[in-house]
């Protein structure tokens, strides 16, 4: 299957074109900053260093917001410049920690640290646990990609 | 300035950039967790600005929690943004999208002062305000574009020079 991708007239126009792999990887980065950025404040504001006078809730609101366009545009460019070379990659033991990273990421971004927030005192052990092991997993995402991108 | 340049890539700095099997790589590593830290904070105080979020905290407080984190992002991003450019700094002198890049970073900063120094006059009356005035909501989307060119133009750079 993943040959069959490899092979197919979207991987050769990416492929083929300089200019749009550079434009694909650009806005990656782009839509990846989102996503950071709200694990960053989200994080942060969960261990409790900073913006303290700001419910977390209303930080993890917005954050959530934002990173989904964020993922919206990085996932899509992403899945662009995974096509013209699937199979390498799919082989590829960094992109795997990557793509395991990310996967950890987002179960815990949307399935824990809003339960977290809501559910347990503010600046309980639980809260700062979720928001240091979450800005962990993210901060392992970026690496796994900057290094993806370097040793492929 | 190319001679300038070439004597900066003969530096031990440049030579280890250059031809250290790992020295590029962590660099890299370091200076895009920088620029996440640094541009993820300043973003969230253009998203306060542009009266999208955290419209619970004042205006000036909001900056005071997120600007150290974003200097100490700035710091990092900078040093080692100094240390890959003396590696290849003819090359990137003659990019394009370097020079993009270095015009958007000075305008972002020009665009900060201009804040500081006139935007920000009379910020009593609008510090608590959930919506920022105009000015102040042309402050952060030109802050925004601006490190999204910056952003943009440092990938395309590795398209373009090596």
């Amino acid at each position: 299957m993943l040959e069959t991708l490899q092979n197919s007239w979207l991987a050769h126009a990416v492929n083929e074109s300089q200019v749009i792999t550079a434009s694909l990887s650009a806005l990656h980065l782009i839509g990846f900053t989102l996503v950071m950025s709200s694990a960053v404040v989200t994080g942060l504001r969960m261990i409790g260093v900073t913006l303290l006078e700001v419910p977390i809730i209303d930080v993890i609101r917005p954050a959530t917001r934002t990173m989904l366009i964020g993922l919206a545009l990085s996932a899509s460019t992403g899945f662009l410049l995974f096509v013209p070379r699937a199979a390498g990659a799919a082989a590829n033991p960094i992109f795997r920690a990557k793509l395991t990273l990310l996967v950890g990421a987002l179960l815990l971004q949307f399935a824990v640290t809003r339960r977290v927030a809501r559910r347990s005192a503010a600046h309980s052990a639980a809260q700062r646990s979720a928001g240091a092991f979450g800005l962990a997993l993210w901060v392992g995402v970026a690496l796994a990609g900057c290094a993806f991108i370097l040793w492929e | 300035m190319l001679d300038i340049l070439h004597r900066l890539e003969a530096t031990s700095v440049g030579t280890m950039v250059r031809e250290s099997l790992y020295g590029f790589p962590i660099l890299v590593g370091i200076h895009l967790m920088g620029l996440l830290f640094s541009v993820g904070m300043i973003l969230w105080f253009d998203l306060r600005l542009l009266g999208l979020a955290l419209g619970s905290a004042p205006v000036s407080r909001v900056y005071r929690r997120l600007i150290p984190w974003a200097t100490a992002g700035y710091v990092v991003m900078v040093t080692t943004g100094a240390m890959l450019f003396t590696g290849f700094a003819s090359a990137a002198y003659q990019n394009p999208f370097f020079r993009i890049k270095v015009s958007a970073l000075i305008l972002a900063g020009a665009n900060a002062l201009f804040y500081h120094l006139v935007t920000e006059r009379g910020r009593e009356s609008w510090d608590d305000n959930p919506v920022p005035p105009r000015r102040a909501r042309l402050a952060g989307l030109v802050s925004i574009a601006l490190w999204a060119t910056v952003i943009m133009c440092g990938r395309l750079m590795a398209y373009t020079m090596y």
